[in-house]
């Protein structure tokens, strides 16, 4: 277990600037996500930090011990890092079987012979795969690969274990399934884990706290998995978390209307942001009611699709189209079930505010 | 560990510091450094010094007087024109005979087609000079074996054919040029995504506006790849030129330089055209080579589509027989002809002897394999020396290819620039150039010692290694060395552990792909070789030269021998590991 500190660090690449003065602190023992689209260069802070690249600026601490500065041109080679890395690709070995594959990282530290051993085979089991120790990598499914390399990361028992989007290429269940047992494992071994993914799903689920970037490499917000879907920090992070509706209001008169038109809102805005007369507001699919009594706040049925457990609306308000939610079975006990076409009424709940300049309203 | 503790104490930090710049001098840059050195040595000195040679005087001023008077007088102006000739002859030749062979073995009914795409690459096999031998003794006109059978058959004074000429040259050299042509296209047309001939084929268009309409454009840059490699080839080829045009007077760039510098001995005026031609021959090469790419990478993105495909097949109905004995024939006759010669005459207990049972004897091959010191030292040293060379030039090939793949260090821009060099430098190019430089130049003489030949093979040969080790380095993703190293291995041991096993396979491929050519190399080691130091192409020439026309051809068998071994054990290796993979 080891703290991991990152103090103005950048990363250059030519002219292209990827990250950008990044100050962050991952908590020993602490299960940390990086979160942001692809190429936002949250990989590239994996990399800095198992010393594969050298910052352009800045400094890195791991416990503390200083592994990477720029001004002082101190790199520590990976090797010397202490660190597990679990790569997207998964980089198991293929002229490895997948003992060989485990046991690489102690034969490198020349544990003794019977440990060695008896730690492999623990970790293979860990990870659900014994019986398959002789196999030969191209003979194993994705999981299983992701999985030998999840045992081979794990088994020098590291400080600190590097997770690169390790359940992309995996199935849903089989994602479900592996983001529960790393959770597990983390919880088991104490280790800090940084994990990097652009699936905010995962982030939520196994996460103490995330740091949400956005495409220039910029942190938004950092925080644990419900302050930041609760308390978004800006609009940005509210839309990365999940399905949105933005509603751009405009207060005229008192009265708040959608912008640029005459049509009501019955939403008040907090009474902190009452004087700025441009809002935004946000809120989910789940978050806004269809009901049949008149809210003052009348849409039109555009497109209806059945998903099960769920319905799922468009429904256009003005000019503005909304996208909402609403439980299937509850719909139907209570007669709320509209057809395309239809009128409806809508009610809102659970809504966050932010400073608007002229954001573009509507579903993303 | 060298980990380094902050704030509370200073001098640990400061030391480690000086660990950390030291570690930073380390192994990248060092690698980098000798793999430029290598080339440097290899390639980029040998080329300089040609060009340096041509437009200098001895004093060191630029002259490009002497390179007029040189190119204008009528024996370089007629060598250059007989290249070009030459090479323009058999390009087009190979171009045609490579499509049609290349279409009928992956889009028609023809039978045997497995068996027939094998066939059509036997040519690679037997070497050009060799096969133009063979064909100086069937066709000569005075004595060849078919001559002969002609003129007693129809009983005419006159022989039919004659082999000596332009084209005589250009015809052999298209028998063991054509399946550069061949390779490339047909390798294109089975890598071709057949849905963009079915949507042709479902708007009712016919198959004959198909092929040329969608089909041909669509291998067009395959095919102008393979004729380029052809023509780089042809341009600089030494053998069939020397064999069947010398005797008559007509000399190409190679075998001018050669006559040149044999004929005066090494004189200043001798390598001062030499140098000329050569550097002609460089930069055609180099523009060569840059077409290639050019058209290489336009037509990569347009054909290449994934696996299973199923091309429409032409029905050859009642060409079918006829165009499959066409085939047949076609090799038989410049293959197997001229390996049959090879090995009969070969055998021959007197050279003009008829080919009987009765004139034949086992004797010349014993007597070349283990009496004859000549021919012994021949094969000995062309054993040596490939091996030496495949081995050398492999590591250094690996070397230098892990650097332009792998690795992230300033300067790695010279070394790419530097290892595009050996693939745009002929053999006669580089003998020339090892000749000016190991001479003493630079205080080591190499000369008539078999370490100039052995430089040269390095030289000629890197190509090879570069372009199939990078391949397998290519193909070794870059995560799997960092896991190593994330497990803490050192970059040696991520080196031995994980990306030398990998890519074991590219690294024997390349051993064989030079091993294999140098082997019956001519081109280089004949300006090279000394009293001592023949090898057994020179040595297949010089017999040959002699007139000993008998020892040429057994020594020729053993060397087709060695060499038909020698493919069918890399065929085995490098199918094994595809099953593997």
């Amino acid at each position: 277990m080891a703290e991991v500190k990152l103090e103005n660090i950048s990363k250059h690449y030519g002219e292209h600037r990827v990250i950008e003065n990044l100050n962050i602190t991952v908590k020993e023992g602490e299960c940390f996500t990086f979160l942001g689209p692809s190429g936002c260069g949250k990989t590239v802070i994996l990399r800095l930090i198992a010393g594969f690249e050298r910052p352009t600026n800045g400094e890195i601490f791991i416990g503390s011990s200083l592994v990477s500065s720029a001004e002082q041109k101190i790199h520590l080679p990976p090797e010397e890092r202490k660190i597990g890395v679990v790569f997207q690709d998964y980089a198991v070995w293929p002229h490895k079987t997948v003992y060989e594959n485990v046991i690489y990282p102690l034969k490198i530290q020349r544990i003794d012979k019977n440990e060695a051993k008896q730690r492999t085979m623990q970790a293979i089991t860990q990870v659900g795969l014994k019986g398959l120790e002789k196999r030969l990598p191209y003979q194993l499914s994705g999981g299983q690969q992701q999985r030998v390399a999840l045992a081979r990361a794990l088994v020098s028992k590291p400080e600190i274990m590097l997770l690169d989007e390790p359940l992309n290429n995996l199935d849903a269940k089989l994602r479900e399934e592996m983001r529960f047992e790393i959770k597990e494992l983390q919880r088991e071994i104490g280790v800090t884990i940084l994990y990097v993914t652009h699936d905010q799903e995962v982030a939520l689920a196994i996460s103490d706290r995330i740091a949400i970037f956005d495409h220039t490499g910029h942190v938004r917000q950092i925080g644990a998995p419900r302050e930041i879907y609760e308390k978004p920090a800006d609009k940005y992070v509210f839309n990365f978390m999940g399905v949105s509706n933005f509603i751009p209001l405009e207060i005229k008169n008192g009265a708040t209307i959608i912008e640029d038109s005459n049509i009501p809102v019955a939403l008040q805005p907090p009474t902190g942001k009452k004087e700025a007369l441009r809002m935004l507001a946000a809120c989910r699919p789940f978050d806004i009611e269809l009901t049949r009594e008149n809210t003052g706040m009348k849409g039109e049925v555009k497109r209806v699709t059945f998903l099960g457990a769920t319905m799922d609306y468009r429904i256009n308000l003005g000019e503005k189209e909304l996208r909402i939610q609403q439980d299937t079975q509850e719909a139907l006990q209570n007669n709320l079930l509209f057809k395309e076409g239809e009128d409806c009424f809508l009610k809102f709940h659970n809504v966050a505010w932010f400073e608007s300049q002229s954001v573009e309203m509507g579903v993303s | 560990m060298g980990m380094i503790q902050t704030g509370k104490n200073r001098k640990n930090l400061v030391f480690s510091k000086k660990v950390a710049d030291l570690k930073k001098f380390g192994a990248a840059e060092l690698v980098l450094i000798l793999s430029i050195i290598v080339l440097v040595v290899v390639v980029a000195i040998p080329i300089l010094l040609i060009f340096w040679n041509a437009f200098t005087t001895a004093d060191g001023k630029f002259n490009i007087k002497d390179v007029i008077w040189i190119l204008s007088k009528p024996e370089t102006y007629q060598a250059l024109l007989n290249s070009v000739t030459i090479a323009l002859g058999v390009t087009m030749l190979s171009t045609i005979l490579g499509v049609f062979f290349a279409w009928l073995v992956t889009r028609t009914d023809l039978p045997f087609k497995g068996a027939m795409k094998l066939l059509f690459i036997v040519p690679f096999m037997l070497p050009s000079f060799i096969g133009a031998m063979a064909w100086k003794i069937l066709l000569s006109p005075r004595g060849g074996y078919i001559n002969v059978f002609f003129k007693n058959l129809l009983g005419i004074d006159k022989p039919l054919f004659n082999i000596y000429g332009m084209a005589g040259i250009i015809i052999v050299e298209t028998m063991y040029l054509f399946p550069f042509v061949f390779l490339q296209v047909s390798g294109a047309l089975e890598r071709m995504d057949p849905t963009l001939e079915e949507s042709a084929q479902i708007s009712g268009i016919d198959l004959f506006t198909i092929t040329r309409k969608i089909t041909f454009p669509l291998i067009t840059p395959s095919i102008i790849a393979g004729a380029l490699l052809v023509a780089l080839y042809s341009l600089s080829h030494f053998g069939v030129p020397a064999i069947l045009g010398t005797e008559v007077g007509i000399y190409n760039i190679p075998t001018l330089i050669y006559q040149k510098i044999y004929a005066s001995a090494g004189s200043f005026e001798a390598i001062r055209t030499g140098t000329v031609l050569a550097s002609i021959l460089v930069i055609s090469a180099a523009i060569i080579m840059y077409l290639q790419n050019l058209v290489l990478k336009k037509g990569r993105y347009q054909i290449i589509a994934g696996k299973s495909m199923r091309p429409m097949l032409l029905k050859l109905r009642g060409f079918k027989i006829p165009l499959l004995i066409f085939s047949i024939l076609y090799i038989a006759v410049t293959v197997l002809l001229p390996t049959v010669t090879v090995f009969l005459v070969g055998a021959l207990k007197t050279y003009g002897l008829p080919l009987k049972h009765k004139h034949m004897t086992l004797e010349n091959f014993k007597y070349i394999l283990f009496s004859w010191k000549m021919t012994k030292d021949a094969i000995k040293n062309s054993v040596v020396l490939s091996l030496g060379a495949a081995f050398v030039t492999m590591l250094v090939g690996t070397m230098i290819s892990y650097v332009i793949v792998k690795m992230k260090v300033k300067g790695k821009f010279i070394l790419e620039f530097l290892g595009m060099l050996p693939f745009s430098v002929p053999g006669t190019v580089i003998a020339l150039g090892v000749i000016l430089t190991w001479s003493g130049r630079f205080g080591v003489n190499l000369y008539n010692t078999a370490g100039i030949i052995f430089v040269a093979y390095i030289a000629r040969y890197m190509a090879f290694a570069l372009k199939s080790t990078s391949a397998a380095l290519e193909q070794v993703h870059d995560s799997l060395e960092e896991a190593s190293r994330s497990c803490g291995a050192t970059h040696w041991q991520a080196l031995k552990h994980i990306v030398l096993p990998l890519i074991k396979p590219g690294m024997v491929a390349a051993f064989f792909l030079i091993f294999l050519p140098a082997l019956r190399e001519l081109t280089t080691s004949v300006l090279l070789y000394g009293p001592t130091t023949r090898t057994i192409g020179v040595a297949i020439y010089a017999l040959n030269e002699d007139g000993e026309t008998v020892y040429a051809m057994a020594l020729a068998s053993i060397a087709l021998v060695i060499i038909v071994l020698g493919e069918i054990l890399i065929r085995k290796i490098t199918s094994t590991k595809e099953g593997n993979g």
